[in-house]
């Protein structure tokens, strides 16, 4: 690790940005930054005496001689923007972080991307979607980038890597944490297939400020943001307001207008984002044409296994709003042990999919 | 002069003969009771002293010993009061010592000289019977009760006039008769049916085939959904008690003293929902000297638990070992008690804090509070929890227009079919139901064909199992065939226990 990478490793400790840039451009290097007599910043024009505090404590937190070694023992690394590991997508948005830090595999970083967002609270029909979606892509060969939350980010995350795919979770604290905790088994298996980065220094706890900031790294790294769902004021808005302040395509889930998780998703397809009703949709906005590769994901469904007579009857009752057994039972008029089983046998085959609340709907 | 009359103790549910021996001489006056008296019994002397003297006998102004035997074990309570009386009106000659050979007494006395029921009659009898006496003299109000032990008379008294007076010949009291079976027979037509519920075919299903294999149930549902109603119906649809599960559950609650007044006999499957702010020792038993709990108070019968998140953490772990061993062994200074705790436990709970997260928009509670509600529950209580099924949420027009489905009646013929399929089958094993099948037993019993290996296999790739759930799913795949009276599992058994694992499969964070 050169001596430059751990001082702008420092200079990004300071967690300010445009202070940050300032400093770079009046001493030229982040190392005569950190060597720097304190009356110096003084004549910095707009520099107050808790920015140079600042400066201080960062210098007495921050291990200049234990860095390299503590970021081998987590077996990390800091890239900074000279460094050409530094994805050019990443470069071109607005504020982009000095450098940071990364567990993995960078090469996925430069890979075709696709950001899925969406809240922490999650229904049947947005797991269901993250899920489709998130394989079709992967199967393609497309990143998903998320944010290891739980809910949403967590399905892509893991819908990505049994696909097979690549995946990269941008972290809102240190690198070397887990947020939430439950998530570290997925922490694990995301370094394997794919990298986990963070902008933000090695400890840094989990603060609800650090978590919009970093969702404009959520988006800078990708082509698209897929807005899964969402509420009208969420991190998931954020992450598509950054998105369109980096000029990249936005594209959302339709949803019920009813439901509180689709608000905010609703409101971006109505001001301009691209709706998504099925996985090829993005796959289109990604320019991958499938039909080079002769198979066509709308077609998907006829090759499912054919129904037997009674499992028709079932299936026919239902569709794309979760149905409860009772009604199914009414319905058809079998009997509910006819109809558990003939689920359950449904269910196998891939045609539907249950929901909360002991209701089951049509998969997409 | 010295007396001796046989009585009964209490250990734990079971009863031991105690003699209490009465001696009056000449000496300062007094009145001392030994043999381990706790203060109940050490109260007794006044109630002794006051009984007699006013039922117009003169209380003899000598020095009393009274001892209890065997000297070594505690005794409470106050059923020592009779037995202690008549051994003085024997030592004062009012009552010859040969009349009382072959009979024990029971019961408290009051002030006035009346006699006052008793808890625990029923074991204290049965040990009495076993030991070989031939007579019993208790409490009116205790007397139906006691009158259950068969090869044991038993005769009501009322006051300590009353037993004067029998004894010697001077009153003719007929012993007292029991009519089992017109007890049985009242007892059928009160309970909830299961045709008052429309709807919920899925829970109902669930609670049909636990009530076949004895399986433990979770429901998940919201707030209204009618789980309270389906689990008290569940005793409904088990087979009626025999005598035999009768006479133990009667012990339980005799010695809890919680058998009402005119009930002699326990002719009805518990139903116990306790609070979710009950405590371990009330839960599995305890106290100084441990008393049985909910566990043991539910046997042959139905342990609800509603909301059971709610209940301190300390408390549902405490069940893992009833609900594992069919027993509970409690110990505490005063010894250890092993107490029956043969139930089937029926739980329920809201998806989440507020009861609506997966049912309506109405939910308000954030995802980490979500997976906190749910965690509150440990793996190692769920592993003992067969069927999880979610109740749907009722709407009007469903309610208005469901159908009734099947009544109690008619589930509880096909439940009795399986539980004489499984009692056959497993005559060697050493257990009685399909929900008591160790790992090894699974394999046993629960073979599986090729197709029907097959579409297991596809389930776990597909629907999200967790792996405990695989020896659940065989299980009730097994009680499914059962009900069906099939002896191999089908494809069709297991179709339907897959969905009757349902908390594996919620997908909340």
């Amino acid at each position: 690790m050169d001596e430059n990478t751990i001082y702008t490793a420092f200079l990004a400790s300071l967690n300010d940005l445009n202070f940050e840039e300032r400093l770079l451009d009046v001493f030229g290097s982040a190392k005569d930054v950190y060597n720097a007599p304190e009356k110096l910043f003084l004549d910095i024009e707009g520099v107050t005496a808790a920015k140079i505090n600042k400066i201080k404590n960062a210098k007495k937190t921050f291990d200049i001689d234990g860095f390299e070694e503590k970021m081998k023992a987590l077996n990390a690394r800091f890239i900074t923007r000279n460094d050409v590991d530094y994805p050019e997508k990443l470069l071109q948005i607005p504020d982009a972080p000095m450098g940071f830090y990364i567990i993995g595999d960078e090469t996925v970083l430069k890979m075709p991307a696709v950001a899925i967002v969406g809240s922490r609270k999650v229904t049947s029909y947005g797991v269901e979607c993250t899920e489709k979606i998130t394989s079709v892509l992967s199967q393609k060969g497309i990143c998903i980038v998320s944010g290891m939350a739980q809910g949403t980010d967590s399905y892509a995350h893991k819908a990505a890597i049994n696909a097979g795919g690549k995946t990269v979770a941008v972290f809102g604290t240190g690198i070397d944490m887990c947020y939430p905790s439950m998530n570290l088994n997925l922490k694990r298996s995301i370094i394997y297939n794919g990298c986990v980065i963070s902008e933000y220094p090695l400890g840094t706890r989990p603060e609800k400020w650090n978590f919009p900031f970093r969702n404009r790294i959520i988006s800078g790294l990708a082509d698209v943001v897929a807005v899964i769902e969402a509420d009208r004021r969420s991190g998931s808005m954020i992450t598509a307001n950054h998105a369109l302040d980096q000029d990249k395509t936005i594209m959302a889930l339709p949803g019920n207008i009813n439901s509180a998780l689709s608000n905010g998703t609703n409101l971006l397809i109505r001001d301009g984002a691209i709706p998504i009703t099925a996985p090829i949709d993005v796959l289109e906005q990604m320019q991958i044409y499938l039909r080079q590769d002769g198979d066509d994901v709308r077609e998907e469904q006829n090759n499912k296994i054919p129904l037997e007579n009674d499992e028709k009857l079932v299936y026919d009752c239902m569709d794309s709003e979760p149905k409860s057994t009772d009604e199914l039972v009414y319905m058809t008029k079998l009997s509910i042990t006819d109809v558990i089983r003939l689920l359950s046998m449904l269910e196998l085959k891939g045609y539907i999919t249950k929901a909360s609340g002991q209701k089951y709907m049509r998969c997409l | 002069m010295i007396s001796e009359i046989n009585s009964c103790g209490l250990y734990g549910i079971d009863g031991f003969i105690v003699e209490v021996e009465t001696d009056i001489s000449k000496g300062f006056p007094g009145f001392e009771i030994v043999g381990l008296p706790d203060n109940a019994v050490k109260e007794s002397k006044e109630r002794v002293r006051t009984a007699i003297k006013n039922s117009g006998i003169d209380f003899p102004v000598k020095k009393i010993t009274v001892n209890l035997a065997p000297a070594d074990t505690k005794k409470e309570g106050s059923v020592y009061d009779f037995p202690i009386a008549v051994g003085i009106l024997c030592c004062i000659g009012f009552i010859a010592q040969e009349k009382t050979e072959g009979a024990v007494f029971l019961g408290e006395l009051s002030l006035d000289g009346r006699l006052k029921p008793v808890n625990g009659v029923l074991p204290m009898v049965m040990s009495a019977a076993q030991k070989g006496f031939k007579k019993c003299f208790l409490p009116s109000a205790n007397a139906t009760e006691a009158a259950l032990v068969a090869d044991i008379d038993v005769y009501a008294v009322d006051n300590i006039a009353d037993i004067v007076s029998i004894l010697n010949g001077r009153v003719i009291r007929e012993k007292t008769f029991v009519d089992i079976d017109a007890l049985f027979a009242v007892s059928d037509n009160d309970l909830a049916d299961f045709k008052d519920v429309k709807g919920q075919e899925t829970v109902k299903r669930a609670l049909e085939i636990a009530a076949a294999g004895m399986h433990n149930v979770l429901m998940i549902g919201p707030p209204g959904s009618g789980k309270t109603m389906m689990a008290k119906r569940f005793p409904s649809i088990l087979p009626p008690l025999s005598f035999k599960e009768s006479i133990e559950i009667t012990k339980i609650y005799s010695v809890s003293g919680l058998l009402k007044n005119k009930e002699a006999l326990i002719t009805k499957r518990p139903f116990r929902a306790p609070h979710h702010t009950i405590s371990g020792s009330a839960m599995v038993g305890g106290g100084r000297i441990p008393r049985p709990g909910e566990v043991s108070l539910a046997g042959k019968g139905v342990l609800f638990l509603d909301e059971l998140p709610e209940f301190q953490r300390n408390v549902l772990e405490e069940l893992r070992q009833p609900l594992e061993d069919r027993t509970v062994s409690i110990s505490r200074v005063n010894g250890s008690m092993t107490y029956p705790a043969d139930f089937t436990m029926i739980a329920s709970m809201n998806p989440c804090p507020c009861g609506y997260y997966g049912y309506s928009d109405k939910c308000t509670c954030s995802a980490n509070q979500i997976s906190k509600y749910m965690s509150r529950i440990s793996g190692p209580l769920l592993d003992r929890i067969d069927i999880q099924v979610e109740a749907s949420a009722v709407n009007y027009d469903e309610l208005e227009n469901a159908p009734s489905g099947k009544t109690s009646a008619q589930i509880r013929e096909n439940v009795m079919r399986a539980h004489e399929i499984q009692l056959k089958r497993f005559k060697n094993d050493g257990i009685y139901f399909n929900s008591q099948l160790s790992a090894a037993q699974v394999e046993k019993y629960c073979h599986l064909g090729k197709a029907e290996n097959e579409l297991l296999k596809k389930a776990f790739e597909t629907m999200n199992f967790s792996a405990r759930s695989y020896h659940k799913i065989l299980k009730i795949a097994r009680t499914v065939a059962d009900l069906d009276a099939s002896e191999n599992i089908t494809v069709n058994h297991i179709a339907q226990a897959l969905q009757l694992r349902n908390l594996d499969r919620l997908k909340l964070s």
